[in-house]
């Protein structure tokens, strides 16, 4: 297959901060440079890796560094990345609303951007003469808006307003118009961002699968940036992990792009089975308001790091006793999605009396029956003195430290609802004092 | 790796993005390849314009009138400037029409790329498509000012007043094509400069206002008696325009091709400078806006 889409080195760069005088010193030291001395431009040699949560020393910021590689014709690739990570700039450049600041893209063929839907429509106007403008705007030409307006209004399914100005429209029905027309485009490269994630269930459906339809059975070259890795891992061949601006990882195969993600999303922990001692501190955030009178020093688990989401699980948690007058614990565990931060589920144990004298236990969480779809999840323990359900009267907490994978659901289909999951009180689990 | 090289020529790849490196053409050819864009902007603007009023286009009409009253009381009655014997009406609808239009091309297109960040940020479409519509859909509400200028002369005409149309009437499409001309060239210039520091929105108003001043809309150019005034006022290139129409017109007013064809030069030059730094403008005015 030919290439459709070529980048070659190309780099972004951002400067931080608001536009003062200092930003006309720095503009015009640049012209003279540049301009009169015939010298490289002084303001690309510096400028840092895009991390959002570091405070940088530089007012300048590489938001894509370095991006180097070729889509091939018909291919679909899937743009993955947590915010900020370069992706949206990506699709950005390549839909011509900004410029690269070095580097070169090169593409054959029309390319048409979903970044938003529903550009350029005016309230004023009627939603024919908006699908005409929006159609135009979007780089159709009138032939093609014609002999496809039936299509469009059909796909809509606003046909009822369709003479009726915008403005009198509901949200939603904006939303699928804008997007029934950009459905319709027919370009040989099509850049998608985040749009699925609009309209109700039934018009979702219908936006997937014309989606599919333009990427599976007539063979145009798309690319598609999104969240969702479901739709992620059911539309896309191959696929890019953006990383600070940098590609972090790319392959032939969407899946393995999306278990590096995921993994590579866990952080340091990855797959390790146990945290001890001094490497419990990161986990411990500055925030949390224990009380220390209990202090867990060792969390393990005992099972392995990839499961069927039936599996059992067994976590062990190490505590030592600081206050002696402290004779009742309980453990609370808190399963967290690690792509979306929602929690998922909490268990929290019986409360345990401590025996006298002992001042080193561990105790022993089971969790059973978590039902949890596709995706890498991360553990949170805490020993209070009563399950936390009740109040939040905790010794002490570890906060987003082990993780687990779901990778199969062997035994029963799960329903995995569209949305994300809801939190949920883990029934069935145990915990034991050891 | 050879293959590749025979493959991927230069007339392979249809779209090159890459930074800005040295002069790339006006893009008039992907202007004209968007022509049912810019008639769709067109429609859009003026459509809009008249939605939910109820005298609608009237007001076009009736606009023109009350800044002709103004100015026959003020310039005429209180400070008596003469009109070269033409009744004021006539005379001050004819500069009031033109100028209009220049000024609103002007203020409109000087702010395109502030007034279209959004859309800009979202969708590529040749950028210079909205200038060239907004020009061009002001051609509409200049039309229907020009109406009531017709009315209003064929009324002194048909009261006898001696007017005296000429061949000189026929410049009236260059005329109106050089206004525009104007207008989109340093309109172009104005928002390519604001992009950054927007100093320059804030002062335009106050320029525009002074600029008619200094042009021969509420007193004749022959008025100025003063040579060098006279040399000076020449400068502004919508002078000679404004006289000329007033000359073709009426047969008052002053009229040389060499003060016209000034005229014309200095919209070619504006036009090229203009849309030249818009182009280089729109592909990172997005980051700095």
């Amino acid at each position: 297959m030919a290439n459709a889409i070529e980048f070659e080195h190309v780099s972004k760069q951002y400067r931080l901060g608001l536009v003062s005088t200092k930003t006309l010193s720095h503009d015009i030291r640049r012209f003279w440079i540049t301009n009169v001395l015939r010298k490289e431009d002084p303001y690309l040699k510096i400028g840092e890796t895009n991390d959002r949560s570091k405070r940088g020393t530089s007012e300048y910021v590489w938001a894509l560094r370095d991006i180097d590689f070729k889509v091939e014709q018909g291919d679909v690739v899937g743009i993955i990345g947590k915010n900020g990570a370069g992706k949206s700039t990506l699709l950005k450049l390549l839909s011509r609303v900004t410029g690269p600041t070095t580097g070169c893209i090169r593409a054959h063929g029309r390319i048409g951007s979903l970044l938003e839907v529903g550009t350029g429509f005016h309230g004023e106007m009627t939603g024919r003469e908006n699908i005409f403008l929006n159609g135009a705007i979007l780089g159709m030409t009138r032939r093609e808006i014609q002999a496809k307006l039936d299509e469009i209004i059909d796909f809509s399914g606003c046909e009822r307003y369709i003479d009726t100005p915008v403005k009198r429209y509901s949200s939603g029905m904006t939303v699928r118009l804008g997007f029934a027309v950009a459905a319709f485009l027919e370009p040989e490269i099509l850049v998608v961002d985040e749009v699925l994630a609009v309209g109700d269930a039934e018009f979702q459906k219908k936006a997937i699968g014309k989606m599919k339809d333009v990427s599976q059975g007539e063979g145009r070259t798309v690319l598609f940036v999104s969240h969702n890795m479901a739709s992620i891992r059911n539309l896309c061949k191959t696929g890019v992990v953006l990383e600070q601006g940098q590609v972090a990882f790319r392959d032939k195969n969407i899946n393995r792009v999306v278990d590096f993600y995921l993994n590579g999303n866990a952080g340091e922990v990855g797959d390790r089975a146990k945290l001890t001692g001094e490497e419990l501190k990161p986990y411990r955030p500055y925030k949390d308001c224990s009380s220390r009178q209990l202090e867990i020093t060792e969390v393990e688990r005992l099972t392995p790091y990839q499961i069927d989401s039936t599996d059992e699980q067994i976590y062990r948690v190490r505590v030592h006793r600081n206050d002696q007058s402290i004779r009742k614990v309980c453990l609370n565990t808190l399963v967290d999605d690690i792509l979306t931060d929602n929690r998922v589920g909490l268990t929290c144990s019986d409360i345990f009396d401590i025996p006298d004298g002992k001042n080193d236990f561990e105790m022993e969480v089971t969790l059973r029956h978590l039902n949890l779809k596709h995706g890498a999840y991360k553990m949170n323990f805490w020993v209070s003195s009563e399950p936390m359900i009740n109040s939040w009267n905790i010794f002490d907490g570890i906060y987003n430290s082990l993780t687990f994978e779901v990778v199969s659901y062997k035994d029963k289909p799960i329903t995995v609802w569209p949305n994300d999951w809801g939190f949920n009180y883990f029934d069935g689990c145990t915990a034991k004092l050891k | 790796m050879n293959q590749n090289k025979a493959t991927y020529n230069d007339t392979y790849w249809t779209t090159v993005i890459s930074p800005n490196m040295g002069f790339r053409g006006l893009g008039l050819r992907e202007l004209w390849q968007k022509k049912y864009l810019i008639w769709l902007f067109i429609k859009r603007d003026i459509t809009v314009k008249f939605k939910q009023t109820i005298f609608g286009m009237g007001w076009y009409f009736i606009s023109p009138l009350f800044s002709m009253v103004m100015y026959m009381v003020v310039f005429g009655r209180i400070a008596g400037i003469p009109t070269d014997d033409i009744p004021q009406p006539v005379f001050y609808l004819s500069g009031i029409c033109l100028w209009e239009y220049f000024s609103t091309c002007l203020t409109n297109v000087s702010s395109t790329f502030q007034n279209n960040a959004v859309l800009y940020g979202k969708v590529y479409f040749p950028r210079l498509v909205t200038p060239v519509s907004i020009v061009v859909s002001n051609l509409f509400h200049f039309s229907l000012q020009l109406a009531t200028f017709i009315f209003v002369y064929i009324f002194f005409v048909l009261k006898g007043v001696n007017l005296q149309p000429n061949w000189y009437l026929l410049l009236f499409p260059v005329i109106i094509m050089a206004l525009a001309g104007i207008a989109l060239g340093l309109g172009l210039i104005i928002t390519s400069l604001t992009t950054k520091y927007k100093d320059l929105t804030n002062v335009l108003p106050t320029i525009i206002s002074l600029w008619m001043y200094a042009t021969p809309i509420v007193y004749p150019l022959s008025y100025v008696t003063n040579p060098t005034l006279h040399k000076i006022m020449i400068l502004n290139p919508i002078t000679s325009l404004i006289e000329t129409f007033k000359y073709g017109a009426y047969g008052a007013g002053s009229f040389t091709w060499a003060d016209f064809g000034y005229s014309i030069g200095c919209m070619f030059v504006l036009l090229i400078i203009g849309m030249w730094m818009f182009n280089r403008k729109q592909k990172y005015f997005i980051d700095t806006i």
